[in-house]
């Protein structure tokens, strides 16, 4: 089989699905859904060239293809796709508007995949954008007040990030002088705007600070199952936006360098603090979405700083993408599975065992990929200047402290929901299971990890462990003092004094445009004279026969010279 | 045998008359004999678009087409087919087609067809010569005849409205006719030619004559601006959208505002010639007037809540993109600017066939009413999604394209103001189109609609369902395929590099 054929049947498969949709399959839709993530998931198990592979009739000439990255993402991107939407049909069962949540999902599923593999930079932004656009369906899908309201925020920020993308894109282009994205990072002009741009427009799908406020709010909003995806999976398309467009491992960009370790630990430390004062359990895991993604902010910042460690750096992220994205996912869909499955205490038990696995791996526990990953960071960390590498070495342990800390609030807020007395549903379970154990077993098997893997064997678990039981005792007293209730943070933080300054503008904005825009009168010709000489033609126009005949009379006469001359 | 088939030099003649031809017919059939009409209207926009695609294998192997006749003394009638012409011609026969379909639906049971079908070729037949005119006159000819064409069509429905808005719509586009003749006539006065081949020819004029041929420029673009809705001439615009749905279709898309529109392409790349328009430093200000025009008919059609005065505000805003990138002049701009030429007019009829179904169907006319009308009209709204997806100009509608070309030519001629225009036309737009989309597909559908028929299983009329989805297919397909040759990028790219623009 050519290659692109089977690049193209990645993206191609939910696409194909979708025309059960109007052909009034709708069952078929949602027994099939899970499925169409497979060809992705058996592509990224294939040993495919890495070079990309040109599909002359996509867009302005496609570029489609798996390099390394591209392969670690695909994976867990579509194990994620594969398992939330089996978990998808157990859950949203008795929901009336199912079948249009399956036509959102596999829309944003199709751009997820092919964000991965575009090797050209309008194919990318294409899957960008789609993926985007068609999670607003699944944000909004629950239609009450609370959606409505973060649907909008998230549809105004993908605007934003469109539009910034659009002009960082063309910037990068130019500089270029190809659309392929191989050569970008060696090209890109480390100008202010185009950094900026590029840094901003992707951090708004990466819940960077200060344009993660939509996150909170749009995650938890959507069904479980979407949430998981959109917290595991479309989240780290803003990070392999970075990955492509950045002058990782080509530039040096010390200023860059700092502002996204900066951003990094910010995010890191800021998104544990709030979400730990939060009240629902979806909005914590959002909030500890921002804090993960705010650790692979740091090692971009690592591979800005020194592009000779890039590769380090590199591994670290990859690790950290993979790791975060089938945690957080099992994560989400434990929520599902407690609020709604379990008979008798032996099955409840096993269920907060599934629970708090993935908070552990998260929270980077002696053993698990969240240690493998820091451990990563921690050694890129070292190449920095000062005094970055100590400061590094102080933050990662307490980032974990950080990350414990929402894993316990997370834990507390679900410890009681865990029910007893439903069904309990196969598709809910299975799929939950399948995550929990690929993100205990994923990353010792993932080549790139390899070499950290006898450091983090080699440390001694009491001094792995320490930053885990600070973070516990931490949890505990934000529960014993009943901080979350005492100091209050809407989710959303920074939201709120940004409306608060959007409204100001908007109510200026409105009222010079109320100076501009005074009804203003279709004006009249001036000229009596030409006013009567319309008039005249209208009289005459309004026979229409006349003018019918006489304006075709002319036409043809025009072509009968035309014909002989 | 083929060759003899491209060989034929009366193919302009033979496309002109293939419109004109049934209309003259069509005039004379009694208001009952509907299934002459259509057959006669449908043979008509078929052998156009045959025609047409004959001359198009033609121009792709090399032939020429051009058939002249003596005027006046000294002046010529010349119709002659160029790539951009045929690009012009084969948009205008192509939609030609869907519309006719689309009115046969539309006007069913209404009174007055066999005058509305027969001016509607008529001003198809304008469109084409607008088309294949050769030079200044013989279009100035063509486009004089689409106003009056064009203005039985606006005031059809007979209603005091209608022929209110009808006589705005002559007084401007006469008074643009007229500013129009009269640069035309000074500009053969001061240069003996009018042809658009040949460019360059004015180029020596520059020095001496830099004055005149400047006000001469700006007496074109008046006129032409009249109907290319430029800022502010376009106030008849919104007042010409009371025309029945399949006019203002043809109008907003390829007829009206589309032919002063190609007009300005025409002045700029092929009369005057980019390398002379940017000695006369005439770019900057088209630009500047083109990027005004952008921002202010999105503003004001941000305003509306009648859906069609919407869409009416926003063809101001989206045809000033063809404008603005003939503006910027290098090759980016240029192809962005003529291929948004083709995509305005697939993304912008769509729209205006969509308003025309929730019109005709369910008696919606206003944004407010439209709430929940997917569920009822998933097809009708799936079309109007694409288009409206592609006027914000997403990925990969047909619209990402002529905005990313538009972008690169921006920062090609070093004019980085442009980039913030097109970014906050974006914005504008998504402010614009996004609540519809929400409204349509994500609230409640209420109880009753305004005004409900009912067509059985179907949606709507087939006639009113196909055209529409067929364009928005075509706005796909114009955007993910862009990078074939038959795609109408690819084919302005071959008109653009046939006119040695680098």
């Amino acid at each position: 089989m050519k290659p692109e054929i089977l690049l193209l049947a990645v993206p191609a498969a939910p696409l194909l699905l979708l025309l059960a949709y109007p052909a009034g399959h709708k069952g078929l839709l949602e027994r099939l859904t899970p499925l169409a993530a497979l060809p992705a998931l058996l592509i990224s198990l294939l040993e495919l060239p890495p070079e990309p592979t040109l599909v002359p009739w996509l867009l302005l000439g496609g570029w489609l293809g798996l390099d390394e990255t591209g392969r670690l993402f695909l994976f867990f991107t579509s194990l994620l796709w594969l398992a939330s939407g089996w978990y998808s049909r157990g859950y949203l069962v008795k929901d009336p508007l199912r079948a249009e949540f399956f036509l959102f999902y596999l829309l944003a599923m199709s751009g997820n995949f092919g964000v991965i593999m575009a090797r050209d930079l309008i194919t990318f932004i294409f899957f960008f954008s789609l993926m985007s656009f068609a999670a607003y369906g699944l944000v909004v899908h629950t239609r009450d007040a609370k959606a409505l309201y973060a649907a909008r925020l998230y549809m105004l920020l993908v605007i934003l990030g469109e539009l910034l993308l659009f002009a960082a894109l063309l910037l990068v282009v130019t500089a270029a002088g190809t659309i392929r994205l191989d050569p970008v990072p060696g090209s890109i002009p480390a100008g202010f705007l185009t950094m900026a741009l590029l840094l901003i427009g992707f951090g708004i799908k990466a819940g960077m600070l200060p344009v993660h406020i939509w996150l909170p709010l749009a995650h938890p909003a959507a069904p479980v199952p979407a949430s998981a995806v959109l917290s595991g999976a479309m989240i780290k398309a803003g990070l392999l936006g970075w990955l492509r467009f950045l002058p990782l491992g080509e530039t040096a960009l010390p200023g860059w360098s700092d502002f996204c370790l900066l951003m990094g630990f910010g995010a890191v430390f800021y998104g544990a603090l709030v979400g730990a004062l939060q009240h629902d359990s979806k909005t914590v895991l959002a909030y500890s979405s921002i804090s993960q993604m705010g650790l692979m902010t740091v090692g971009i910042g690592i591979g800005l700083a020194n592009p000779e460690q890039w590769h380090i750096a590199l591994t670290a992220v990859q690790i950290h993408a993979v790791h975060h994205g089938l945690a957080k996912g099992a994560l989400f869909l434990g929520i599902g599975v407690a609020s709604r499955t379990v008979a008798g205490p032996g099955l409840q038990v096993l269920v907060r065992i599934g629970l708090v696995l993935p908070a552990l791996i998260l929270a980077g526990a002696p053993f698990t990929s969240g240690m493998v990953a820091k451990t990563g960071l921690l050694q890129a960390a070292g190449h920095l200047a000062s005094p970055w590498p100590a400061l590094a070495a102080s933050l990662l342990p307490l980032s974990s402290i950080a990350t414990t800390l929402l894993m316990a609030r997370f834990l507390t807020l679900i410890w009681s929901e865990v029910k007893g007395g439903v069904a309990l549903n196969g598709s809910l379970w299975r799929p939950w299971l399948l995550l929990i154990l690929a993100a205990l077993a994923s990353v010792w098997l993932l080549p790139a990890a390899r070499p950290l893997i006898p450091d983090v064997l080699g440390m001694p678990g009491l001094t792995a462990g320490w930053p885990l039981l600070i973070g516990l005792t931490l949890a505990a007293l934000v529960y014993r003092w009943r901080l979350a209730w005492k100091i209050q943070i809407p989710a959303g933080d920074l939201l709120l004094p940004m409306a608060w300054g959007g409204r100001k503008l908007r109510d200026l904005l409105a009222r010079s445009w109320a100076l501009l825009t005074l009804p203003l009168p279709v004006p009249e010709l001036p000229v009596a004279g030409a006013r009567r000489l319309s008039g005249r033609i209208e009289q005459a126009l309004r026979n229409w026969l006349v003018v019918g005949t006489s304006c075709a009379a002319i036409l043809l006469l025009l072509l009968f010279f035309l014909m002989i001359a | 045998m083929l060759d003899l088939l491209f060989r034929t030099h009366w193919l302009p003649l033979a496309i002109l008359l293939s419109s004109l031809l049934p209309g003259l017919v069509i005039f004379f059939l009694k208001e009952e004999s509907s299934r002459w009409r259509i057959s006669l209207n449908m043979l008509g926009a078929t052998v156009k678009m045959l025609l047409i695609a004959i001359m198009i294998l033609g121009l792709d192997r090399g032939y020429t087409y051009r058939t002249t006749m003596a005027f006046l003394p000294g002046i010529e009638l010349v119709l002659h087919a160029d790539p951009l012409s045929v690009l012009f011609a084969a948009l205008s026969a192509a939609l030609w087609f869907w519309t006719t379909l689309y009115a046969v639906g539309y006007l069913e049971e209404s009174p007055n067809r066999s005058r509305f079908f027969g001016f509607f070729s008529l001003c198809v037949s304008a469109t084409a010569g607008i088309a294949l005119a050769g030079n200044l006159i013989t279009f100035l000819i063509f486009y004089e005849l689409l106003t009056l064409t064009t203005y039985p069509l606006v005031v059809h429905r007979g209603t005091p409205a209608a022929i209110e808005a009808g006589r705005i719509y002559l007084a401007y586009t006469i008074a643009g006719g007229l500013v129009l003749t009269v640069g035309t006539i000074w500009l053969w006065s001061l240069a003996g030619h009018l042809d658009f081949a040949g460019t360059g020819r004015l180029t020596s004029m520059a020095e001496s004559d830099h004055w005149r041929l400047t006000a001469i420029f700006f007496l074109l673009l008046a006129g032409l601006g009249v109907k290319a809705a430029l800022v502010p001439l376009h106030f008849w615009l919104p007042v010409a959208m009371i025309a029945p749905a399949p006019v203002s279709a043809l109008l907003h898309a390829v007829a009206v505002v589309k032919a002063g529109a190609f007009g300005i392409v025409r002045v700029v790349f092929d009369l005057y010639g980019l390398d002379l328009a940017a000695r006369l430093q005439l770019l900057q200000p088209l630009g500047i007037i083109a990027s005004i025009t952008i921002i202010y008919g999105s503003l004001q059609a941000l305003q509306q809540d009648d859906l069609k005065r919407r869409l009416a505000y926003s063809t101001v805003s989206q045809v000033s993109y063809i404008i603005l990138g003939m503006a910027l002049g290098g090759y980016f701009g240029v192809i962005g600017g003529m291929v948004h030429l083709i995509h305005q007019g697939l993304m912008k009829i769509t729209l205006f066939f969509c308003a025309g179904n929730l019109a005709e169907t369910l008696g919606i006319h206003r944004i407010s009413e439209m709430d929940g009308v997917g569920r009822r009209m998933p097809w009708t709204m799936t079309a109007f999604t694409v288009a409206a997806l592609g006027m914000i100009g997403i990925p990969p509608m047909a619209g990402f394209i002529s905005k990313w070309y538009l972008g690169l030519g921006a920062l090609e001629a070093h004019q980085w103001w442009v980039i913030l225009v097109l970014v906050g036309s974006g914005l504008l737009n998504a402010a614009y189109f996004l609540p519809v989309l929400h409204i349509a597909w994500f609230k409640e559908p209420p109880g009753r609609w305004p005004h409900e028929r009912r067509f059985g299983r179907r949606e709507t009329h087939l006639l009113l369902l196909l055209p529409p989805m067929a364009t928005a297919l075509l706005v796909i397909a114009a955007g993910l395929l862009a990078g074939s040759f038959w795609s109408p990028l690819g084919w302005v790219e071959f008109i653009v590099a046939g006119g040695g623009v680098k």
